[in-house]
């Protein structure tokens, strides 16, 4: 079967049933329309949802130390759990399943000032490695804390871009000095604006880091607030935290069986919980507009049936010719394909409008801008061949069983 | 060519069952031109639907250059009807909104002849037909003469042994009617069979041989060939 005469057909049919044709057409149009726009939309939320979420930082732990509730080795419980800095570096180093162990000493309320402004932030000593894992990332011409800083008890500073604004307006803050508690610090970077959903300590955006090391001269060898832990196996907390509690345990004196002892924040579940959430989302909505494509889809195959029935005798000659019933089944098929392929084009030319329109639009940062993936594209298209193919099937059938002396005589 | 024995056909009429064919028997042998005569609802079409591997026989047999057609798969007979016979209706049964050529080519479609191959066939047969100014015209753009003629053509597209002619000239007047004829007549002449059914008399009688029928059976047939 040829393709220039499917086309010829088609062309004939659309001359001899303009209503019919375009009410088929603009059906699937509509139908591909919205699984794209819906698709696209959800694809653009999750991934905003998961850069906010991930504002924080991504697969981490966040571990606290609190109260034992299990007597252990003679010791009552609700003793509480302390750590310095260099107990977190050595569980670090000592413990297979963590990748990174960063020490978080936070200091709250401390005056941070320059030229004249002046604001209260909390101050956290935290190590270079800290990073990577919790989305530190300088503006272009900065830089976060590195390994000489801690080694040199360097008075530089990180800070979080709403600080940045209030210290130093639209001007460039690295390099400059400005005092925290009266002592001189010099900008090493501020942090490029992110969307952050979730903290422990306040949001990044209102806070300073300098080098723990700098952070224990300056106030002292305190206890850290907390320890922010990547594993070492990407996405594996479980084994991590395991460890983490047999480790602690023996060092710090407490029964590994004893859960309240430490606190653990799990992003990585989160993660988890969070990409089921929107694979939700998107299966819903995708769904929805599948349903409409179906509802499409109905449109052509009735169109189908009646081409059929008004080709009966066209059939019955192709079969007198030798047609077989697998050459009338295909071109039948192959009909209501072409239909919903146009109108599948004509939806997403349409939708590619409507994405670029939505795109020009002031679209809060969280909704995300919808993208015409190669993903949306792709689903689309199996889609509509899987839509085109069941709308087509049954009216094929019937053509290609007729009698064909049957079909002449209609 | 032809061996068709004891051939009925019923028709299932709601609860009455309408015989059609009540035991015929025809040897046609290759090359024979036969009439067909009869009035009508006498059987005519309902043999040449059965003969043309169209329809199949309620009971007997029929075998086509030799081989048994009963029990043909559905996907077999398309294969018989395209490659061994070739039919010609009263009512033309041309594509509507394909021209002259492509109408030819259809048989070569189905046998998966290439397009180049099926144009060159097309074309000669159209010239042969007296239709080589008329190629692109479609149906509704030529005469009754000339749509017969291009079915016709296709009829002869895939060089088929057999030709059947049901009514070929039922709605033409006598001058199409006539270059209809002489074509069917040229084709004898190169050794194809040919059975055709009439009501025209002087049509018949120019067949070597009228086969008549009457109510489902063969009445009388002109000259049973002897060495069968
Ligand atoms: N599909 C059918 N269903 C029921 N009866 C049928 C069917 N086709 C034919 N018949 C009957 O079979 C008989 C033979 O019909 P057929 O068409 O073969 O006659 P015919 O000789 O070709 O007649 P005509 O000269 O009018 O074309 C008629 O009685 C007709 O009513
Ligand atoms: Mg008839």
């Amino acid at each position: 079967m040829q393709i220039l005469e499917l086309f010829g057909q088609f062309l004939y049919d659309l001359r001899t049933r303009k209503l019919r044709v375009f009410l088929a057409v603009s059906g699937i149009a509509w139908g591909a329309l919205s699984v794209i726009l819906l698709l696209a939309i959800g694809d653009a939320f999750h991934a905003a949802s998961n850069k906010a979420f991930h504002g924080m930082g991504e697969s981490i732990v966040i571990l606290w130390t609190a109260r034992t509730t299990k007597p252990y080795a003679g010791m009552k419980p609700g003793r509480s759990i302390e750590m310095k800095a260099d107990e977190v570096l050595r569980m670090g180093s000592e413990v297979d399943e963590i990748g990174m162990a960063s020490p978080e000493l936070t200091h709250d309320g401390r005056t941070l000032e320059f030229g004249g402004h002046r604001v209260k932030a909390a101050v956290a000593g935290v190590i270079p490695e800290y990073e990577q894992p919790r989305n530190m990332i300088p503006m272009p011409g900065g830089r976060f804390l590195d390994p000489l800083d801690i080694e040199g008890r360097s008075r530089v500073i990180f800070i979080g871009n709403e600080l940045k604004t209030k210290l130093f307006g639209d001007t460039d803050a690295v390099g400059h000095t400005l005092f925290v508690d009266g002592r001189p610090f010099t900008v090493i970077g501020s942090l490029t604006k992110k969307i952050q959903t979730s903290n422990y300590s306040g949001p990044d955006e209102d806070r300073a880091f300098i080098p723990y090391t700098t952070f224990i001269s300056m106030w002292g060898n305190r206890d850290v607030s907390n320890t922010v832990l990547v594993p070492a196996t990407p996405g594996d907390s479980e084994a991590m935290k395991r460890a983490v509690y047999r480790h602690l345990g023996r060092r710090m004196g407490f029964d590994p069986q004893d859960e309240a002892a430490l606190q653990m924040w799990d992003t990585v579940e989160m993660d988890r919980f969070v990409n089921w959430f929107f694979w939700g989302v998107k299966a819903l909505m995708g769904l929805g507009g599948i349903l409409t494509l179906g509802a499409g889809g109905i449109g052509v195959a009735n169109i189908m049936f009646l081409v059929v029935r008004e080709r009966t005798r066209e059939i019955g000659v192709r079969m007198a010719v030798g047609a077989r019933d697998s050459d009338v089944l295909a071109q039948v098929l192959l009909e209501a394909l072409l239909i919903v392929f146009i109108g599948g084009f004509l939806g997403f030319v349409t939708a590619a409008g409507v994405i670029a329109g939505i795109n020009a639009l002031p679209i809060p940062d969280w909704l995300g801008a919808p993208q015409l993936s190669p993903t949306v594209a792709l689903v689309t298209v199996a889609v509509l061949a899987v839509v085109g193919l069941a709308a087509g099937y049954a009216p094929a059938r019937r053509a290609a069983s007729m009698d064909p002396v049957r079909a002449l005589e209609f | 060519m032809i061996r068709a024995e004891n051939l009925h056909k019923n028709y299932l009429m709601g609860r009455v069952t309408v015989a059609a064919l009540k035991g015929v028997d025809v040897h046609i042998h290759a090359g024979e031109y036969v009439a067909i005569l009869g009035p009508s609802g006498s059987g005519k079409s309902t043999l040449m639907h059965i003969l043309g591997c169209l329809d199949t026989p309620s009971s007997g047999s029929y075998h086509l250059a030799g081989e048994p057609v009963q029990g043909l798969s559905r996907n077999q007979l398309a294969r018989v009807r395209n490659e061994r016979i070739g039919f010609v209706f009263q009512s033309f049964n041309l594509l509507a909104h394909a021209t002259a050529l492509g109408n030819v080519e259809l048989p070569l479609v189905y046998n998966g002849s290439g397009r180049r191959v099926r144009q060159e066939r097309a074309a000669e047969l159209l010239e042969r037909v007296g239709l080589g100014d008329r190629m692109e015209h479609r149906p509704n753009e030529l005469s009754g003469g000339q749509r017969q003629r291009v079915a016709l053509a296709r009829a002869l597209a895939t060089d088929p042994d057999v030709i059947l002619a049901d009514e070929p000239t039922g709605n033409l007047d006598t001058a199409a009617g006539e270059e209809v004829v002489k074509l069917f007549e040229e084709l004898i002449a190169e050794g194809k069979t040919v059975i055709i059914v009439t009501h025209d008399l002087e049509i018949a009688h120019r067949a070597r041989r009228i086969i008549q029928l009457r109510d489902g059976r063969i009445e009388q047939d002109s000259s049973p060939p002897r060495w069968a």
